[in-house]
């Protein structure tokens, strides 16, 4: 039997080939490292813009006319403001919402607005949700490069159906609304935030 | 001369051991592209999936009346500028269940396309009886 092992030249040659072979392979991982990385920098704008509509259809596809016992006759359960400030769209929508909320599963009080104040950490798109009106309240930075809101809301009373501007009633919900985002001059909204946020309300039916 | 009793590998033996280091790699790769290849997808397939449900909803807020003869502008059209690589269709037709409208939406793009299926209840054509 002549079982003889490599010597060192075969083994030396072996090493250098694997060697080669190593090198060739991780050189084109590091290609598709390289292209991997815009595709998530992509990747995750679009994860937060359909986030931010997710969060906001989810909200106001339940929100309903019903007013919490905590609250006071003189709050509106539904009220969408047509608001400019300083030449810009800046409307604001306060609703009552049985939707899931950072606040936990109870009905909450959101009052969605662009924030332009530059004293608090909040810019742009923001929600700002309480327990009940009056109670300690929890601000939510949605989109920073939000600085127009423009809504419009979609009423069938009395059969005739009609886009309004304004809303404001203490029992009632819109059928539908329309929110269009804007952003500042020089600043671009992520694609999915430039489509028109629309909702159909389910107490509005 | 002296026998030798040290072996070192066989050839045979190194050729296995190279083939099984060159599997194992070879299927990391593939694992790796697969990976990537659900990264592209991912963000055109959330964005799809977003303006299915705006087309849904814009069925969603019809007249009764409108959605019974669907308007053209709301039968199919591409998306406004960014999203204009995206087209759509929508349709709506009578369920089997009375008063229940069976509601389809089709997103295209060039890399897949993704379809949101639902129902509507809508209340039966008025018919005066006197």
């Amino acid at each position: 039997m002549s079982r003889r092992g490599l010597t060192a030249v075969e083994l030396v040659v072996a090493l250098a080939v694997t060697g080669l072979a190593a090198v060739i392979g991780s050189a084109t991982l590091s290609l598709l490292a390289d292209r991997r990385a815009p595709l998530l920098e992509t990747s995750s704008p679009t994860e937060h813009a359909a986030a931010v509509r997710r969060t906001v259809i989810g909200w106001l596809e339940d929100a309903h006319g019903a007013l919490s016992p905590f609250s006071g006759s003189s709050v509106a359960a539904f009220e969408l403001l047509d608001l400019r400030d300083h030449g810009r769209a800046a409307d604001q929508l306060l609703f009552t919402t049985s939707a899931a909320t950072p606040l936990g599963s109870a009905d909450a009080l959101i009052r969605l607005y662009v924030d332009s104040d530059e004293r608090t950490p909040e810019r742009g798109l923001v929600a700002e949700l309480s327990a009940w009106p009056g109670a300690a309240v929890t601000r939510m930075e949605l989109d920073s490069t939000v600085s127009e809101l423009d809504v419009r809301c979609l009423t069938g009373l009395a059969g005739s159906r009609r886009w309004l501007p304004t809303f404001l009633s203490s029992q009632a919900v819109p059928r539908g609304l329309e929110l269009r985002l804007r952003a500042a001059r020089g600043r671009e909204l992520a694609p999915l935030l430039q489509l028109p946020i629309r909702v159909a309300l389910e107490a509005g039916r | 001369m002296p026998r030798n009793v040290r072996h070192g590998f066989v050839l045979l033996e190194a050729v296995v051991a190279l083939l099984i280091i060159g599997i194992a790699s070879a299927a990391a790769l593939d694992l790796f592209s697969a990976h990537l290849r659900a990264a592209a997808r991912q963000p055109a397939l959330l964005t799809a999936a977003a303006l299915a449900h705006d087309r849904m909803t814009a069925l969603r807020l019809l007249s009764p009346e409108e959605l019974r003869h669907l308007p053209d502008s709301l039968k199919n059209g591409d998306f406004a500028a960014p999203l204009s690589a995206y087209h759509w269709r929508a349709s709506a037709g009578r369920s089997r269940e009375e008063s229940l409208y069976d509601l389809r939406i089709d997103v295209a793009w060039s890399g897949g396309s993704y379809a949101l299926v639902s129902a509507m209840s809508v209340p039966p054509e008025q018919t005066v009886t006197r």
